[in-house]
């Protein structure tokens, strides 16, 4: 059943070949029409953007609400509402020149009022992305057109932050007649495309808005964005033709797709690394050496060949930074592809100055009293790419050193709870998790993750690490404004890490983004963005592989 | 010995009872017929073809695929088998009481059931696993009660029909005692059914653990189960199809192989059934009956 | 009879009372928060708690609780934890593209298996018998998701006779009702051969064939009618399990029905909406259930339930 069914897949391969001479044309004009099939694994919660951090969410949103700055595939800053900023001398105030005749999709007008207005309730009812904009005190309106931020001390990261989707201007006069629940299934800011209709777990369409600011954009009629839980079937859906894109496909499959001349596979590094969060209350793993000896023990270049295909992620290049990062330094040692390699030997060395070696036939590490060393490590499955099989394979290796690891699987949302627990309650011993950084810049990291004052349930910093040194450098970081400054201290900062080794490093994820070759304009970004607003199709090519739309 | 012997008259079923026990001494035996350790890794090796060395193939981590298979017929089946006795065991008796009661004790255990059905078996594992924690033990509980209303049904239904018939009522007249009633005159009715039901449950259940190891609720890592390799084997199902076939086979094999010989083993238990099938004319044209010379006419 | 069924009415009401308020502790009691999932894995306490409190989420229990039910029985049975949508809407959109999607496959099933499993008990021990017995054995033993993904594959991408995924037209209705029916035919193929070739060897039967009644009559007339019982409970049961069970189904051919709604509402925690689709869920599987009582005393009068 199986082998006949691989027997049939290879003529629809083959069919594609012959298209592969037309596959790549040349930049051409964008062409105008169309309605854009867009397949998301997943909606989760609500389309309030002051509500909902999901990733897939921001997809939907930049359709029809616009930021003040956009983020471009470079990870580089440019003006959208905002035409241009200046700051002032004390650095605590940021005035921002806004678009002029722009108007929301509800008719009224976006001025420095409506802006304002936005980032203040924002404070007021604390959206989610409140605690990104650290030491916001208000926005006002100076006049029509100017908008300024005040901040209670300097703050080097809020351009990105103010990048960072959710922070979308969406219409005062909507908000307030329809309210948060109003708005829950409705976006209504100034985007290219008009939202619709929004048919819960289904689809959200969007419609071209004709009274777009950015004369001549957008070229597409409409934009479905459809989900589709299932890979499978997303794949198969984008084979037939019955969607244009998609992304969260299997690595596997993404290789396989390559090969098909009608499909354009595209992949880009990601700013979101895998570790494993180690509790510090319990010990051994309050001991750096122990921590570090962890590291050495995971082979990363495996996991990365396995686990991803060799694609789907790459060796880190720095603990939790990626190349994505604002202000990242590759931080391995010279002649090394990873930090912390590979290094059987040298795990073992360390686990013995910590105390803990192999005593006896039976191949487990004990310490001096001769008690055996058993770890819980929890994950989910499915919450990241690869989580739950990366999960296996740290187990494998731990084993192989003579610890012993319980491997729980567990539900997401009950993950989820169990690991949201301040160091009282928290009752893991590792986990795997990721971390993303949103905003491409590194003060996420520095003050979320690794800061003493973070600790959970304040912060994410779930292995109650606390160290001196780490936590100036953060500070330091978080009000320099001079870019080199800045730099050095994030490298600072990395370096240290390298030393204490709070978590388990572990390989950094590339997103992919497959879609068909007829699509053109559209764009994935390290930030787990694929932005398709100002796409547009090929009509000859997509007429050529017997797609109508 | 008048059992085995007409036992051994059916081919099919003495075929697939070999079958069935060389899938029962691979359960017992696995750890150590394997050709490889089903937990080694190999990372460079990983996702190959069948071949003369792994003859299913390997896994992402680059274990082998037939080695994992063998483990997996160990773990799978002491689910199934323990779930299916958990099922039966309980909802049999139950079901002939009730049937055969009838009133109040029915109409209880009958809506009691009626709860268990709609409850969704994803939501009755959470709550097992919330007080027992993720464990084969939780599986078990979890599809046990899930299937255990449908045997309680099938019970009751052939218990109604049956206590209808006249010489049960002879029976009841004559004073016989309950339990005399149901174990000689509803017992045999019903063991066909029951049989059917269970090997048909087989499958249910090796396709639910899966779904419960999928959610982390059953069969922990690295342990294989042929469920959970069906399902990570399907999310590559384009790319590497060879990967599904090691547990489909298997699950294929010993699902067959519960059923025919389920099948034989009812007709053989059951003289009164087989009598009366050996009388019957056959319909159209000759009818090879199991067991029996060809009786064309 | 009609005692029977205003009785049942009664109990569908009050167990699905009785399931939502154990819900309601259900999902109290085990791990996993809204507002912690809302707020995402790395969000401070602050927002966490100003989602509780935007949410109603920090209010006390029993007065979630009370609001809750008493909303209920008027009919209101709330708003979707995040997306503050009306709860009855999204459900009962859902509940009719599950209930279409599991009749149609119903439908397919009942009646390949009873022209199969007939067929084959009457041609017992016969060649034909024994392709339909391993052809239902096959369909038994293939888990649906792959032979979703075969249909899907060869269907859909390669031979593009049908559409893929959702319900946009009737030919999207082909590929999920026939793998979903194909499946239940195989399960009651073999139930409704067992029954046939059991009642085939009944007393009556010999008589009626002593008798001279054709075949054909025999078979489908006197020995289905006898062997009806037990194949009417299955299909009972097999209908609740292709509504419930038809979650991968869903899931494969992206059908929007109340499996996949409730799946996606446990992971994300949203209450409200696993309460209303469990309740009419168990509604329609009362009904289901009270439907094949009445048809037990249609078809064996001997039995009542007064």
């Amino acid at each position: 059943m199986t082998s006949k069914r691989t027997s049939l897949l290879i003529p629809a391969v083959l069919s594609g070949v012959f298209l592969s001479g037309m596959a790549f044309a040349q930049q051409a004009t964008p062409q105008y029409g169309g309605q854009l099939v867009y397949a998301q694994s997943g909606e989760k919660f609500t389309l309030f953007m002051g509500r909902n951090t999901d990733q897939s969410a921001q997809d939907v949103w930049l359709n029809a609400c616009e930021t003040l700055v956009d983020m471009n595939e470079k990870n580089e800053i440019t003006p959208l509402l905002a035409r241009s900023w200046t700051v002032s001398a004390d650095r605590k105030k940021v005035t921002f020149k806004l678009q002029e005749g722009v108007k929301f999709h509800d008719g009224t007008p976006f001025n420095a009022e409506a802006a304002a207005f936005v980032f203040n309730e924002a404070k007021e009812k604390k959206f989610l992305y409140i605690s990104l904009l650290e030491g916001f005190e208000k926005a006002t309106a100076d006049s029509e057109y100017e908008m300024s931020f005040h901040l209670e001390a300097p703050f080097a990261a809020l351009l990105p932050t103010l990048g960072y989707r959710p922070l979308c201007i969406f219409s005062p006069t909507a908000y307030k007649t329809k309210g948060e629940a109003g708005l829950a299934t409705q976006i209504v800011g100034t985007g290219p495309f008009v939202h619709t209709k929004y048919v819960k777990g289904e689809y959200t369409l969007f419609e071209r808005n004709k009274e777009y600011w950015q004369k001549g954009k957008p070229y597409l009629d409409s934009i479905k964005i459809i989900i589709v839980p299932d890979a499978s079937t997303r794949t198969a859906m984008l084979e037939r033709g019955e969607i244009d894109r998609t992304v969260q496909l299997g690595d596997l499959e993404l290789a396989r797709l390559e090969r098909n001349k009608s499909i354009n596979v595209r992949t880009v590094p990601s700013t979101r690394q895998f570790y494993v969060v180690l509790n510090h209350r319990i010990a051994p793993m309050n001991d750096p050496k122990f921590r570090i000896a962890l590291n050495h023990a995971i082979d990363k270049a495996g996991i990365v060949e396995s686990v991803f295909a060799g694609r789907g992620a790459a060796l880190m290049k720095a603990p939790t930074m990626t190349d994505g990062v604002v202000a990242f330094t590759d931080m391995r040692q010279p002649g090394e592809d990873t930090i912390f390699p590979y290094n059987v030997a040298k795990a073992k060395a360390l686990l013995k100055e910590a105390g803990y070696e192999v005593r006896d036939s039976d191949g487990f590490l004990k310490d001096s009293k001769g008690q055996r060393l058993r770890l819980k490590l929890w994950t989910p499955r499915g919450a990241t790419k690869g989580d739950y099989q990366v999960a296996q394979l740290v187990q494998t290796f731990l084993t192989q050193l003579g610890i012993g690891v319980d491997l729980t699987v567990m539900e997401s949302a009950a993950f989820s709870s169990a690991m949201n627990q301040g160091p009282e309650d928290a009752k893991y011993d590792m986990a795997l998790l990721s971390w993303g950084i949103p905003t491409a810049d590194p003060d996420q990291p520095m003050m979320y993750f690794t800061h003493t004052r973070a600790w959970k349930p304040v912060g994410a910093n779930r292995m109650f690490f606390s160290d001196a040194e780490i936590d100036r450098i953060a500070d330091l970081a978080h009000v320099e404004i001079d870019e080199a400054k800045r730099k050095e201290y994030v490298r600072q900062w990395m370096a240290r890490l390298l030393v204490t080794a709070p978590v388990i490093y572990l390989p950094t994820l590339n997103l992919g983004l497959a879609g068909r070759t007829y699509l053109k304009g559209d764009q994935i970004l390290a930030v787990d963005n694929y932005p398709a607003h100002f796409a547009w199709f090929d009509k000859a090519e997509m007429e050529r592989q017997g797609v109508r739309r | 010995m008048d059992f085995l012997r007409r036992f051994a008259q059916d081919r099919v079923g003495l075929a697939f009872s070999f079958v069935l026990l060389a899938l029962a001494v691979v359960a017992l035996t696995a750890q150590w017929i394997a050709p490889y350790d089903p937990f080694a890794i190999s990372l460079r090796q990983g996702m190959r073809p069948p071949s003369w060395t792994n003859w299913l193939g390997t896994d992402q981590f680059g274990r082998d695929v037939f080695s994992r298979v063998l483990l997996a017929t160990q773990v799978t089946s002491k689910i199934a088998i323990s779930s299916i006795l958990f099922a039966v065991l309980i909802g049999v008796p139950v079901g002939m009481f009730v049937g055969y009661r009838g009133g109040m004790a029915e109409a209880i255990v009958m809506r009691m059931t009626d709860v268990l059905l709609i409850f969704p078996i994803i939501l009755l594992a959470i709550v097992i696993v919330v007080i027992a924690g993720p464990s084969e033990r939780g599986v078990v509980i979890a599809l046990g009660l899930s299937q255990m209303p449908q045997f309680i049904r099938i019970t009751r239904g052939v218990t109604l029909s049956i206590k209808e018939e006249l010489y049960v009522e002879a029976a009841i007249a004559a004073g016989a005692s309950t339990p005399s009633i149901l174990l000689r005159h509803i017992w045999p009715n019903i063991s066909a059914p029951i049989v059917v039901q269970a090997t048909l449950t087989l499958p249910v259940f090796v396709l639910n653990t899966a779904a419960l190891s999928y959610l982390g609720l059953g069969v922990q890592p690295p342990n294989p189960e042929w469920g959970q390799m069906l399902n990570e084997a399907k999310e590559v199902l384009a790319s590497a199809p060879y990967l599904i076939i090691g547990p489909s086979v298997a699950l294929f094999l010993s699902v067959l192989a519960a059923n025919l010989v389920g099948d034989a083993l009812q007709e053989t238990l059951n003289p009164k059934l087989k009598g009366r099938r050996l009388k019957r004319p056959p319909v159209f044209g000759p009818a090879r009956l199991p067991g029996a010379r060809e009786t064309g006419n | 009879m009609l005692g029977m069924i205003v009785g049942r009415l009664g109990f569908m009401v009050l167990a699905g009372l009785l399931l939502i308020s154990f819900l309601f502790a259900l999902f109290h009691i085990i791990p996993g928060d809204p507002a912690v999932l809302l707020a995402g894995d790395n969000a401070p306490k602050v927002v966490v708690d100003a989602i509780r409190k935007a949410y109603g989420f920090d209010r006390p229990l029993h007065v979630q609780y009370f609001t809750y039910m008493g909303n209920v029985l008027t009919g209101d049975f709330g708003v979707s934890n995040y997306n503050r949508q009306p709860v009855l809407g999204i459900v009962i959109t859902r509940v009719l593209n599950t209930a279409q999607l599991a009749s149609l496959a119903m439908l397919f099933a009942v009646f390949v298996s009873l022209a199969f499993g007939s067929l084959s008990a009457m041609f017992w021990g016969n060649p034909l018998d024994k392709v339909v017995t391993v052809a239902s054995l096959v369909g038994i033993c293939l888990p649906v998701f792959v032979t979703g993904i075969a249909m899907i594959y060869f269907f859909g991408v390669y031979l593009e006779w049908l559409p893929i995924a959702g319900m946009a037209t009737w030919s999207n209705y082909i590929l999920p009702v026939v793998t979903l029916g194909a499946y239940q035919a195989a399960i009651f193929t073999r139930m409704v051969r067992s029954c046939m070739i059991d009642a085939l060897g009944k007393d009556f039967i010999v008589t009626a064939r002593a008798k001279g009644v054709p075949e054909i009559q025999i078979v489908f007339k006197h020995a289905m009618r006898n062997a009806l019982l037990p194949i009417v409970t299955l299909f009972g049961l097999g209908f609740g399990h292709t509504l419930g069970g038809s979650v991968v189904i869903e899931s494969i051919f992206n059908w929007p029905g109340l499996g996949r709604l409730m799946v996606e509402s446990v992971q994300t925690r949203d209450l409200p909406i696993i309460q209303a689709s469990i309740f009419f869920f168990a509604i329609i599987f009362i009904t289901l259930n009270m439907i094949v009582d009445v048809l037990y005393t249609w078809i064996d009068p001997r039995i009542s339930y007064d």
